[in-house]
């Protein structure tokens, strides 16, 4: 009985210490698991969540990714958050991985912008977009390691330059976009918000200043990329202006001078609506200025969106 | 340009150019559509003196140059970024023939242009990792192809008539010293690897128009270049872009480097 109980007893006290050590090691192996997260690269602790903030389709490069990539991402998902801005990248074949991103630069070549976006730590990639106005005409990814993914023109489907916000910024989107390298392609999604016009205006710009209100959104317009008159058959003149963006503002004035019509895109007033417009005097060639006092613009296939102009443009001697 | 081509021809060269345009016959060229040579010759290096009249317009006036009758329709100027960095100032200008300011509305000059270019330089740095400025080696337009092209330029005025070279003025601006050299149908530049193979869409005047040029010669001014077609269609409404290409072709080492800019146009449609 002694010997039974103290078996019982010895057994219980082994079942005892056999539970305290398993106990032991599963909190070690948390602990482990716990400290191992904390410390996992970023490109593991991937997608799901940043595809999700970034409001994008789950789409092909999510599809094609092996299901225990899958698995392992979305036992993963802690949130990335990033100070700036964020790039969602999946490459087939390797872990799907999200990086910091730095601001986006913005910058002039003739009439080409480059977008530039740099990552915020050693193995972030950087992200550059050429773009004439709206067209996208390259984009290029680019890691530390030496690999390029890139696409050209009507290729870059996915990638669009959005429409200006209230503070006079635009975005440069990815929508599950195709990158590539060779046989390889690098999937991405992404918003870069870009630079305020304002802030690009460059010294072209000193002694104009026009804002074009667009529904929510606010255009700084500054004529860098050129100004200038043409005389139309008709006799009429056409002062135009145009930005970095490739947008033109275009005044015309009938024969004798009087005003006609002021036109920016797809809005246009004609006289005697364009209200607020006035005209400096000067011979052809002349620098002239030009003041706009909340005229109104309305769009050509008569939807219900105005564009409103205030400020003034010079037309720069010839 | 090495410097000592310079040498041969630097005094009676800088006479010609800082003291008025050479009295030469106005040089329109008629550029090839097919076969080969591409590039005329109008004053390659080493350039010669007097200048040669190939090409070589002359005039108090881009008007009077390119005349007679030119009556100036289209003007623009437009600031050149080059990686982000102001580095000069284009002019684009579009002329056409008439009389009493008014374009021929038939006849031989009934839709016949000149399309005018010219840029003005900046010294200073530019492109990130020298301290060179920028250099345009070829001023490279979109032109209608098919259509006989009549090609030349004109340096600016004679002093007496306000030509300088360091004013900021585009129609007293004096190309200093730095005639073109050749003018054709192609859209590639010096050294490029493709130099001078035929386009008919565009015409090249190749120059060296640079404000602090390394081989000791600086002109901030390149040319007027000019280039006169027949558009059937008449022009475009207002600058079209990648219509001019702005080529560095790395004369002394530079970058290869291409700057599209926005520009006149004719039609190609109606």
């Amino acid at each position: 009985m002694d010997v039974r109980i103290s078996v019982q007893d010895v057994a219980v006290t082994q079942t005892r210490r056999f539970s305290a050590v398993l106990m032991g090691l599963a909190l070690f192996a948390g602990l482990v698991t716990w400290l191992l997260g904390r410390h996992m690269p970023e490109e593991r602790v991937v997608t799901i969540s940043a595809v999700t903030h970034d409001e994008a389709p789950v789409g092909e490069a999510e599809r094609t990714l092996p299901r225990q990539s899958m698995g392992a991402a979305i036992r993963a998902a802690a949130p990335v958050v990033c100070p700036e801005q964020s790039i969602a990248i999946v490459i087939v074949r390797q872990s799907p991985r999200t990086s910091c991103m730095g601001r986006t630069r913005t910058i002039q070549n003739g009439n080409v912008r480059t977008y530039r976006v740099e990552g915020q730590d050693r193995d972030a990639p950087v992200m550059s977009v050429e773009a004439a106005g709206e067209s996208i005409l390259r984009a290029r990814l680019a890691f530390a390691d030496g690999r390029t993914f890139a696409c050209l023109r009507d290729k870059c489907g996915g990638i669009s330059i959005g429409p200006h916000d209230s503070q006079g910024a635009r975005s440069v989107r990815f929508r599950n976009a195709s990158l590539a390298n060779g046989e390889d392609t690098a999937v991405v999604n992404a918003t870069f918000r870009t630079t305020p016009d304002d802030q690009l205006a460059s010294t072209t710009c000193v002694g104009q200043l026009l804002t074009i209100s667009v529904g929510e959104g606010t255009v700084h317009f500054c004529p860098d990329s050129g100004s200038g008159f043409q005389l139309e058959d008709d006799g009429s003149i056409a002062y135009r202006f145009m930005n970095g963006d490739g947008n033109t503002v275009a005044v015309r004035l009938g024969r004798e001078g009087a005003l006609q019509s002021v036109e920016y895109g797809a809005f246009i007033c004609r006289s005697p609506n364009c209200v607020g417009t006035s005209v400096s005097p000067g011979e052809l060639g002349e620098r002239r200025n030009f003041v706009f006092q909340g005229t109104v613009l309305t769009e050509r296939n008569a939807g219900a969106t105005a564009a409103i102009l205030n400020g003034n443009l010079v037309l720069a001697p010839q | 340009m090495k410097l000592g081509h310079w040498k041969s021809m630097l005094v009676s060269g800088a006479v010609a150019a800082l003291c008025g345009v050479p009295a030469a016959q106005a040089g329109w060229v008629t550029v090839s559509d097919s076969g080969t040579p591409v590039l005329s010759n109008c004053n390659p290096k080493p350039f010669t003196t007097p200048t040669p009249s190939a090409c070589l317009l002359t005039g108090n006036t881009l008007p009077i140059a390119i005349g007679p009758n030119a009556i100036l329709v289209s003007s623009n100027s437009a600031t050149i970024f080059a990686n982000g960095v102001d580095v000069g100032t284009l002019y684009d200008r579009v002329y056409c023939y008439g009389t009493g300011g008014v374009c021929a509305t038939s006849g031989t000059n009934f839709r016949k242009y000149t399309i005018a270019t010219r840029v003005q330089l900046k010294p200073g740095a530019w492109n990130g990792h020298s301290n060179e400025s920028f250099e345009v080696n070829d001023l490279i337009r979109r032109i209608v192809s098919g259509v006989t092209t009549e090609s030349g330029y004109w340096m600016g005025p004679p002093a007496a008539a306000c030509g300088s070279t360091t004013t900021t003025d585009p129609d007293c601006g004096l190309a200093n010293m730095k005639w073109v050299e050749y003018t054709g149908k192609t859209q590639y530049g010096l050294n490029d690897a493709l130099v001078g193979t035929r386009d008919n869409n565009y015409i090249d005047h190749r120059n060296d128009a640079n404000a602090d040029d390394p081989d000791g010669v600086s002109s901030k001014w390149s040319a007027w270049v000019v280039a006169r077609q027949t558009c059937s269609f008449g022009l475009e409404s207002g600058q079209m872009a990648f219509s001019i290409k702005l080529w560095e072709g790395g004369e002394e080492s530079q970058d290869h480097y291409t700057q599209w800019m926005s520009g006149y146009r004719c039609k190609t449609s109606p």
